[in-house]
């Protein structure tokens, strides 16, 4: 149950809605499901504020390595579904020279509770929190063109996207994190 | 409507086609542009217990179709804002129509249903759990928008405001674009980036 609150049971969007976490009245009861983390928790995690010069930096900095972000929000529903796998990926490929970076589109004023659901997660990584929350800059900064999260972007080690996993109501199927993991194993298979 | 209504109407139609993006698809969107004709839909259920089709709507000046569903937390903190809309441009002949999409527990009929009548909607709630009618938008998040014309065609697509918080919201869409339509001008803004939950397409 201390997972589930810490998510942030509650409409994300209401002014002056409390960032310490806890059930608010009029909570969402289905916000976010509890998500048991890849391992027990590593204790702090590293998370910051971050514009798109930050986000170029942490990336410059891995340069040489492919890169897996991973781009979610407390309010989005797949995404902390799905962030267990985004850890294990990094459990599994991080000795193989894989870089896993996240990105947080939650609200900037909810950094404590963003901060411990990386850390019930074991985000032993890169995290960063949007500076412009769920708001349009954050899409626009982040190219995230279709305005919908769960977004990946994969980097190869020249620092140039090679694939993004986003929604496409044209395809005949959505992707899954078994093809994320596909990707990425072909990508580290490359030799540098 | 009136001829001088249609006339209206249409310059501002005509209008939109003329000098809308001339792409293979919109900025945010890979499926329609401004100007295409938007798709119609049919039978499908709503939470009134009818079934819907867009031709239910012809008479109205403009329609706003409202790609949403139940359980996601950006849709939710804009359902007021879509009660609001809906109800005080229903008088000037503006149909709001909501149809949710996902097939989950969460969103399906009778949650919807459920939904609908615990806020109190003042629009039309439908479900397509064929999901063909987002498709044939290229519809990708909950809440996505588009405004069509009397002629039916794409006038605006995209986000209804600025901000996902009600507060904070300085620039309202789709407000702008029906007020525009509704006075025979095209919209100043035809098109800006959706924002929200990603539909869960099957």
């Amino acid at each position: 149950m201390g997972l589930v609150v810490g998510l942030g049971c509650r409409p994300r969007f209401e002014p002056g809605s409390s960032p310490a976490g806890g059930d608010q009245p009029g909570s969402i009861q289905d916000a976010a499901p509890a998500v048991p983390p890849a391992q027990s928790p590593a204790g702090p995690v590293l998370l910051r504020v971050a514009d798109r010069q930050v986000y170029d930096e942490v990336l410059a900095k891995h340069r040489g390595q492919p890169i897996l972000v991973d781009f979610w929000a407390s309010w989005c529903v797949p995404c902390t579904e799905q962030f267990p796998h985004t850890v294990q990926l990094h459990a599994k490929y991080a000795a193989r020279g894989l870089t896993v970076v996240s990105v947080s589109l939650d609200e900037p004023e909810d950094e404590a509770s963003v901060r411990r659901f990386l850390e019930q997660q074991g985000a032993t990584f890169d995290n960063l929190l949007s500076r412009w929350g769920g708001d349009d800059p954050s899409f626009e900064h982040f190219d995230i063109r279709a305005g919908t999260i769960p977004h990946y972007k994969l980097y190869d080690r020249d620092g140039q996207v090679v694939e993004t996993f986003s929604v496409d109501p044209a395809a005949a199927r959505q992707f899954t994190p078994a093809d994320i993991e596909h990707s990425v194993v072909r990508l580290l298979e490359e030799t540098p | 409507m009136d001829r001088r209504h249609w006339i209206f109407a249409s310059t501002a139609c005509l209008a939109t086609l003329v000098f809308g993006v001339v792409a293979f698809a919109g900025d945010f969107n890979s499926k329609v542009s401004v100007g295409d004709v938007g798709a119609g839909f049919q039978n499908l259920d709503g939470v009134d217990g009818k079934t819907h089709s867009s031709d239910d709507y012809k008479a109205a000046k403009v329609l706003v179709l409202c790609f949403t569903c139940n359980h996601c937390p950006v849709a939710v903190a804009y359902e007021d804002r879509f009660i609001e809309f809906a109800k005080e441009y229903q008088s000037k002949d503006v149909a709001f129509v909501a149809i949710n999409v996902n097939n989950g527990a969460a969103d399906k009929l009778p949650a919807m249903k459920q939904r609908a009548q615990a806020k109190g909607f003042t629009f039309p709630y439908l479900y397509d759990p064929s999901q063909a009618s987002a498709r044939a938008y290229g519809a990708t998040c909950t809440p996505h928008l588009f405004v069509l014309c009397a002629e039916r065609k794409i006038a605006y697509m995209g986000a209804f405001d600025d901000s996902n918080n009600a507060d904070r919201a300085k620039k309202h869409f789709v407000k702008d674009a029906v007020d525009s339509l509704l006075a025979g001008k095209k919209p100043a803004v035809t098109e800006t980036r959706q924002r929200g939950c990603s539909i869960k397409y099957d």
